[in-house]
C-alpha cells in the first residue's frame, strides 16, 4: 500500500482491532505465555523487574506548566501556603502519602516508561502507606477536635512535622477510604461513557454522580483545566480520577501522576469542585502542586474548602501530601 | 501432548487431533470467544468452528505456534459473530469497549471509502509493539488481542486497574503518534 493509500484512509479503533488479530505471531506468544504462565501461578514479570527498577530522579523534568484559576482560588491557595511557610514547616513524613521507588538503575535512559510498569506496586504501596497515616490521625482524635476549635496549643511544630497536614475528616472513617475495590469499581464505569449530562452543554455543577477521568467529564465546564496536564512538572500526563462514593454525600479524587505514583485525596462533600495550581513554591527545582476543593455556592470558604499541598522529594521522588488549614 | 504432535495429527488426517487440541486449548479459546461474543453458546460455536477451521486448514498450514495459531482463527470467528450480532443489537462486550478505547485515540470523523491494508497496519503494530517494553507489550495484546477484561489483567500482574488503564492509556496515545509518523492518516 502506498504512502497515499495510508493518508486517504482514516483508521478507527475496529481497523487496528482487525489488524491487531494480524500480529507477529511471536508477539502472541510472549502475550500466550504471560497470561498462561500467571493462571499457574508463576511469578510473570519478575524476569524483567531488574531491568524496570530506575530511578524516577533521573527524569527528565518537564517543563512546568500552570493552569488558570479563578481568583478567588488563587487567594485561598496562596493564603494556605503562606500559612503554612509561615509556620516555618516541612511536610509531614509520617502521615504521607509515600511512594516508595527502588532507585537503582541510573542508567536507564527510559526511565520514566519504565516507572510506569511499577504502577500498581506503587500504587498499592501508596495506598497502604497513606492508609496507616490516615489511621494514625483518625486515632488522634481529641488532639484534632481542638485543632477544630481552634485550639493548636497542643501542636508540637518544633520538630518539622505540619501538624494541620495530619487532618482529614474528622466525621468519616479514613483507613476506608482509600485504595478500594470500590474504587476499582468506579474506574471500569469510566469505560462505559456513561454521562449524566447532555454533550455539547458545559456547567460547572455537571459533575453530580459522575465517576471517572476529570478530562474526560465534557459537561463539566473545567475539564479542560484536567486534560493533557502535566502537574508535577516530570514530562508526563498526569490524570485526576473522581469517585463518587455510593450512598453518601462524599466524593474522592485519585491523582495518577504518570510515573506510576497516586495520590489519594482524602474524601469531601460532593459538591466541592477540585482545581489544581502547581508551581516551585520552595525553589527545590520540583514542583509543588496545590489540590483544592472549592465549594462556590458556600459564603465562609475559609470553614468549607480543602486544600492540600502535594510535594516531591528531590531526593528520593517521593510524593507528600497534607491538607492545609485555611 | 506437545503442539509438534497435534499438528503432525492434523497432518495424519487422524481425528485425534480434534480431541487432543480440546483437550489442550478448549478453555484457552472459549475464554477468546467468550470475551468477544459474551455468550456461552456462540463461544462453544466458535471454539468448535475453530476445531474446523484448524482441520480444513492442515496439512497446507503447518503453525509453528499452534497455540496463537488457533487462537487467530478463534478471534476471528468470534469477530464475524459479534458483527453479525451488534447489527441486531449493539451489546456491550469487551470487544466493543477495546474498539471504544482505541476510538479514543483513533480519529473515526471520516468515513472509509476503501479498505486500508490490515497487513500492513498490523505490521506497523508489531513494529510498535516490539519497541514497547515486555509488560506493557503483553497488557497491550491481553487487552485488545485476547480482549482480556482489565480487572482479568490488574489481577494477573498484581496491579490495581487504575495503574491498568492508565498504561493503556499511555500505550495507546504511544501508538496513535507511531502511526501517525509512520504516515497513517489517524
Amino acid at each position: 500500500m502506498s504512502d497515499d493509500v495510508k493518508k486517504n484512509n482514516t483508521i478507527n479503533g475496529e481497523m487496528i482491532m482487525n489488524a491487531i488479530g494480524d500480529i507477529d505471531e511471536d508477539l502472541l506468544a510472549g502475550a500466550y505465555a504471560f497470561r498462561g504462565g500467571i493462571n499457574e501461578g508463576n511469578s510473570v514479570g519478575t524476569e524483567g523487574d531488574s531491568t524496570n527498577i530506575v530511578s524516577i530522579n533521573k527524569k527528565k523534568r518537564g517543563r512546568a506548566k500552570y493552569i488558570a484559576l479563578p481568583i478567588a482560588a488563587a487567594a485561598l491557595l496562596a493564603l494556605g501556603v503562606i500559612t503554612t511557610l509561615r509556620m516555618g514547616l516541612l511536610m509531614p513524613k509520617e502521615s504521607s502519602s509515600t511512594a516508595n521507588y527502588s532507585a537503582t538503575d541510573s542508567a536507564s535512559s527510559e526511565s520514566a516508561a519504565a516507572t510506569d510498569s511499577f504502577a500498581g506496586a506503587v500504587s498499592e504501596d501508596a495506598s497502604e502507606s497513606y492508609a496507616e497515616a490516615a489511621s494514625e490521625a483518625a486515632s488522634d482524635s481529641d488532639s484534632e477536635a481542638a485543632y477544630y476549635n481552634g485550639d493548636y496549643s497542643d501542636r508540637d511544630f518544633s520538630d518539622g512535622t505540619l501538624a494541620i497536614g495530619d487532618q482529614a475528616d474528622t466525621t468519616k472513617d479514613d483507613s476506608d477510604s482509600f485504595g478500594t475495590e470500590e474504587e476499582s469499581e468506579a474506574a471500569d464505569n469510566s469505560l462505559t461513557g456513561e454521562f449524566e449530562f447532555a454533550q455539547g452543554e458545559t456547567s460547572i455543577f455537571a459533575l453530580g454522580t459522575y465517576n471517572g477521568y476529570l478530562d474526560e467529564a465534557e459537561g463539566w465546564i473545567l475539564c479542560d483545566s484536567f486534560r493533557d496536564q502535566d502537574f508535577d512538572g516530570d514530562g508526563i500526563n498526569d490524570r485526576v480520577y473522581r469517585s463518587r462514593m455510593e450512598g453518601s454525600d462524599m466524593e474522592t479524587f485519585t491523582l495518577e501522576l504518570g510515573n506510576g505514583s497516586i495520590v489519594e485525596i482524602p474524601e469531601t462533600y460532593y459538591t466541592g469542585y477540585p482545581l489544581i495550581e502547581s508551581g516551585d513554591m520552595d525553589d527545590d527545582g520540583e514542583l509543588e502542586m496545590v489540590f483544592s476543593i472549592m465549594y462556590d455556592s458556600k459564603t465562609d470558604r475559609g470553614r468549607t474548602d480543602k486544600v492540600w499541598l502535594i510535594d516531591r522529594d528531590g531526593k528520593d521522588g517521593n510524593y507528600t501530601h497534607t491538607e492545609i488549614a485555611l | 501432548m506437545e503442539d509438534r504432535l497435534i499438528v503432525d495429527l492434523y497432518w495424519a488426517r487422524d481425528e485425534r487431533a480434534i480431541s487432543e487440541t480440546q483437550t489442550k486449548y478448549s478453555r484457552y479459546l472459549t475464554t477468546i470467544a467468550y470475551n468477544v461474543v459474551t455468550n456461552s453458546e456462540d463461544s462453544e460455536e466458535c471454539v468448535n468452528d475453530t476445531y474446523m477451521r484448524a482441520w480444513n486448514a492442515m496439512p497446507d498450514d503447518r503453525p509453528d505456534l499452534l497455540s496463537t495459531y488457533l487462537g487467530k482463527i478463534t478471534r476471528n470467528l468470534a469477530i464475524d459473530i459479534y458483527r453479525k450480532k451488534s447489527s441486531m443489537k449493539r451489546k456491550e462486550s469487551e470487544y466493543s469497549l477495546s474498539i471504544d478505547e482505541l476510538d479514543e485515540c483513533i480519529s473515526a470523523g471520516n468515513t472509509v471509502e476503501n479498505e486500508v491494508d490490515e497487513k500492513l497496519l498490523s505490521k506497523a503494530i508489531s513494529d510498535f509493539l516490539r519497541g514497547r517494553s515486555e509488560e506493557k507489550r503483553n497488557i497491550f495484546i491481553c487487552r485488545y488481542f485476547y480482549c482480556d477484561p482489565i480487572k482479568d489483567i490488574a489481577e494477573k500482574t498484581g496491579m490495581k486497574e487504575v495503574s491498568v488503564r492508565s498504561i493503556l492509556m499511555r500505550e495507546r496515545d504511544a501508538l496513535k503518534e507511531y502511526l501517525r509518523k509512520e504516515g497513517f492518516a489517524v
